[in-house]
């Protein structure tokens, strides 16, 4: 049986979103995923999906879902209320739900919630995801009216037992970029000490952070680099912009640092302004 | 043994930089794209994807399947027992391009900014043979080495919002073709009819980094017939063996 969830509210958002592609960078093609992969990882365990099945990424404001069939869901990522059928209660980790429900979520902390169904949504593969690319696909994310579709599968036992590295830290770790040595030394003061925050026109592709540091501005260019989400370059005027899972695959600006995985599912899920510093760590 | 100093460091915990001297040169260029294949067919279990620019290898690995310090150590003596070939096999691409003013905003403004008339800047910007470094910025955007250099120009001060797929820019010294429409501050002095992208083909984009392309100066009304041609899927773009006549 096919199961149907609509979209009452598009929210700000809503994507769907596995662990993203590989093999097309010679094409210029970004790798995508879940912009937070282990929320997302979490989502399709809560239900013992692949880990890699196509889940709902909803971003900020969520988007309103009218399920068409009785269904039960995973969660994972952002903190807060999901609205059940108008009622406020705490985000379960896995939820029961009975066709015609209505649920909707409120984040009290973080900013992208995974929604997983059992086995996973129905999606198109795109060069080997189901994460759209922008220029590429005209359809980037849910409008109102549209219907997410899955196989409706059988329900499983909630278990209690699974990994949760830190995702909630004010302290993200980074490696030294390759370009990290160009900078002074105030400069590499000024970046460990100093309390960066995303800034509000942040996208998939890139957060820029807060530039108000005039000792960061610079006049290095490099040439045309292969840069990788997690890369961190800091542009002439002094701004720091962090690739996100969308990024381009070259760039211009100094790479000065590099983001292990799990730094980038922690910066994923914080609010615009939301201070946090980095603590440089050694490569292997 | 490879031709010089190359220098192999971490980018994270799944990427590898290899990088050469810091240059634009075909030599650099042609000597890396080898090696990447070279790497691809020796440690096909280990790399996962990669990608090239002018002068740095970009590998993401397995890193379950190998660290990156023994992986290092192995890339090291595979370039030390590595040679380029010096004839390697490219193509190269007859790409149409029409310069008129209608499809071509920035061209009667570059041609006077340059002190030059409108068919000498075409004349000149279709006469060269360019290299295809690599592709990136955009996916199967080009980066094409080989502009003349009384055709370098500054990008414009205001970008435009949205650049026409097609579209043929001078940036620095620096041409290329937008493969989508997109916000762009190129000089734009023709346009293509073809698609550099076609998400419906395999391989999505016929070019490869290495590959050679001139643009060939078509009509308006010729222009209009590739369009037609390109999206009925008849158009086939010329191409020859480097080395061989037309």
């Amino acid at each position: 049986m096919i199961g149907k969830i609509e979209f009452i509210k598009p929210g700000l958002y809503s994507s769907l979103q596995d662990l993203g592609r590989t093999g097309f960078r010679q094409l210029a093609i970004p790798h995508g995923g879940a912009m937070d992969s282990l929320s997302a990882i979490r989502a399709n365990q809560l239900l013992n999906n692949p880990l890699d099945a196509p889940v709902l990424e909803m971003t900020q404001i969520a988007p309103t879902l009218l399920f068409h069939q009785n269904c039960q869901i995973g969660l994972s990522g952002a903190k807060g209320e999901v609205i059940f059928n108008g009622e406020a209660t705490p985000i379960k980790r896995i939820v029961n739900i009975i066709r015609g429900d209505i649920l909707s979520f409120r984040f009290s902390k973080g900013q992208r919630l995974y929604l997983a169904v059992k086995n996973g949504f129905d999606a198109d593969s795109f060069f080997g995801s189901c994460s759209p690319i922008a220029g590429l696909q005209e359809k980037m994310r849910f409008a109102k009216g549209d219907f997410l579709t899955y196989e409706v599968g059988e329900e499983v036992e909630e278990k209690n037992s699974f990994v949760k590295p830190e995702i909630w830290t004010k302290r993200i770790a980074c490696f030294e970029g390759p370009e990290f040595q160009l900078l002074n030394s105030t400069q590499k003061i000024l970046l460990e000490n100093h309390p960066f925050s995303i800034q509000p026109n942040h996208t998939r592709m890139a957060f820029p952070l807060n530039a108000d540091r005039k000792e960061l501005v610079h006049e290095h260019s490099i040439l045309t680099a292969p840069v990788v989400p997690g890369v961190v370059q800091l542009t002439p005027s002094g701004q720091l912009i962090v690739l996100m899972r969308d990024a381009q695959t070259t760039g211009g600006y100094p790479r000065v640092l590099m983001l292990p995985e799990n730094s980038i599912n922690q910066l994923a899920q914080k609010r615009v302004g939301e201070e946090f510093q980095w603590e440089l760590i050694q490569s292997e | 043994m490879g031709a010089y100093k190359i220098n192999i460091k971490p980018l994270g915990e799944n990427f590898l930089l290899i990088d050469w001297p810091k240059e634009i040169n075909p030599v650099i260029s042609e000597e890396l794209l080898q090696f990447q294949y070279q790497l691809q067919v020796s440690f096909p279990e280990e790399i996962i994807d990669s990608n090239a620019t002018y002068a740095s290898l970009c590998v993401q690995y397995d890193s379950a399947k190998i660290s990156f310090d023994n992986f290092k150590e192995k890339i090291n003596s595979d370039y030390v027992a590595f040679n380029a070939k010096a004839e390697a096999f490219h193509t190269v691409w007859e790409v149409p391009v029409c310069y008129d003013p209608s499809l071509a905003p920035d061209l009667i403004s570059f041609s006077r900014e340059k002190n030059m008339a409108v068919h000498q800047v075409i004349a000149l910007h279709s006469k060269a043979t360019y290299r295809i470094y690599f592709m990136g910025f955009l996916p199967g955007f080009l980066y094409l080495g080989g502009l003349a250099p009384d055709l370098h120009h500054p990008r414009k001060t205001q970008p435009r919002q949205s650049v026409p797929a097609g579209a043929v820019g001078i940036a620095g010294a620096q041409t290329g073709i937008y493969p989508q429409a997109s916000p762009g501050g190129w000089n734009l002095i023709g346009q293509t009819p073809i698609r550099l992208f076609d998400s419906t083909q395999h391989p999505p984009v016929k070019f490869a980094a290495g590959d050679e392309l001139v643009f060939k100066s078509i009509p308006l009304d010729r222009f209009h017939e590739i369009k037609e041609e390109v999206e009925k899927g008849e158009f086939i773009l010329p191409k020859k063996t480097k080395g061989n006549d037309w």
